[in-house]
């Protein structure tokens, strides 16, 4: 504990020659102690915070039908991708030839984020090389049980913007079970 | 140099511990109990742990347990729901889930490799006999925790253990089918089946638990460890 060592009381002090000064000793031993204070206090605020974040109430179920913006259509040029956030999930946009995909990019396997790889034009999760298929979602090779789960996408006023989940319930299972809540 | 501390000039923590001490005699009373000393074959020989893993894994399980309770809702409408909940949409809540699981896979190795250590080594003789019966009840109770904590997610696999597991207790002679009448709660597996495990799981299981290991450490405690055969 931070304790002031006052070498004198201060009412003392006060009254012997209005010296109304107060003199702290600070030891290497005390100020370590109170660096090491402040780390322990750092990891318990981290500890207590998640417990509270665990108990904290849903605010809402609202986030299934947000619509969000991705990009400007110009800015993914046919062949190139754009990741996002979708849902507290990570997402990616594909312009594929065929036009705009968008899928949640996190591997059935066990939950590592698969990427856009151009020179094979695969999603690609770099974990256990699982691959997947840009246009579909499919699992062309590798670990992973179950195709990516598709975002529904809609292109106006040139912007993309990712509506909902295709399959909701689909995305609840995988979660579960790639543990990527 | 450092001065030794006078009355006006304690740290902080130690009035306080002077606070409780004046009135619990702390010092007195837990110093025996802290200060023990373990034997040095024990406490460099990691078979001797096996018995600490396990209590390790119960307070986890009873941390995490009491996390899980806070979602979970015992009713074969909500069950899986709940425990789909807790793993998708709780912040943190598939770790919580997951350690409870781990934990109680860990615990109940631990607790059979415990009773094997205590076998081969002769430690369940004389005077420890009744640590022994202690220590078999405490592994069946952690069995059953298991069984009982297997139905909760209300899963397939969790019906069809459950079915199995009542129907092995069903072919008890004469007696097996008041057990399974009573485990089951009917005929069936359905509502009544899933409060009931809810129940022993986490009310009735942790205290006869609770109780039992008091008990075994107490014995530990008052007859000391076993030295080598």
């Amino acid at each position: 504990m931070l304790k002031s060592c006052c070498k004198t009381n201060m009412l003392q002090h006060w009254s012997e020659n209005m010296d109304d000064k107060i003199t702290f000793t600070i030891t290497r031993r005390k100020l370590t102690e109170l660096i090491m204070a402040l780390v322990a206090l750092f990891f318990a605020g981290g500890a207590l915070a998640s417990i509270l974040k665990y108990l904290w109430p849903a605010t809402s179920a609202k986030g299934d039908a947000a619509e969000i913006k991705i990009a400007n259509a110009d800015e993914v040029p046919t062949g190139s991708a754009r990741k996002f956030m979708f849902n507290g999930k990570a997402a990616v946009l594909l312009h594929m030839p065929a036009g705009f995909r968008a899928f949640g990019s996190v591997c059935t396997h066990l939950g590592c984020i698969s990427y856009w790889k151009e020179d094979e034009g695969i999603l690609f999760c770099p974990c256990h090389l699982g691959k997947f298929d840009p246009n579909t979602g499919a699992v062309i090779s590798g670990p992973p049980p179950s195709p990516l789960p598709a975002i529904d996408i809609v292109v106006k006023e040139g912007a993309v913007y990712a509506l909902k989940w295709k399959d909701p319930a689909y995305v609840r299972t995988i979660s579960f079970y790639a543990g990527a809540a | 140099m450092p001065e030794l501390p006078r009355g006006d000039h304690m740290r902080l923590e130690d009035k306080i511990y002077k606070w409780f001490d004046d009135r619990f005699k702390l010092k007195e009373l837990l110093t025996p109990i802290i200060k023990h000393p373990a034997p040095e074959y024990a406490v460099t020989n990691p078979l001797y742990c096996l018995g600490g893993i396990a209590f390790l894994c119960f307070l986890i399980l009873v941390g995490t347990g009491v996390f899980l309770a806070m979602y979970y809702k015992p009713t074969p409408l909500e069950a899986y729901k709940s425990v789909e909940h807790i793993m998708t949409a709780v912040p943190m809540g598939s770790l919580i889930r997951s350690l409870h699981h781990w934990a109680a896979n860990t615990m109940i190795a631990a607790v059979m490799l415990h009773m094997m250590r205590i076998y081969f080594m002769g430690a369940y003789k004389k005077p420890r006999e009744l640590n022994w019966v202690v220590g078999v009840t405490l592994l069946l109770i952690t069995t059953t925790f298991g069984f009982s904590g297997y139905l909760l997610p209300w899963d397939q696999l969790a019906f069809w253990a459950t079915k199995i597991g009542t129907g092995i207790a069903g072919s008890i002679p004469v007696i097996g089918e008041y057990i399974s009448l009573i485990l089951v709660g009917g005929t069936d597996i359905g509502a009544e089946t899933m409060t009931r495990f809810f129940a022993i799981h986490v009310m009735i299981l942790p205290i006869t638990i609770a109780i039992l290991l008091l008990m075994h450490f107490a014995m530990v405690r008052i007859q000391g460890i076993s030295g080598r055969l």
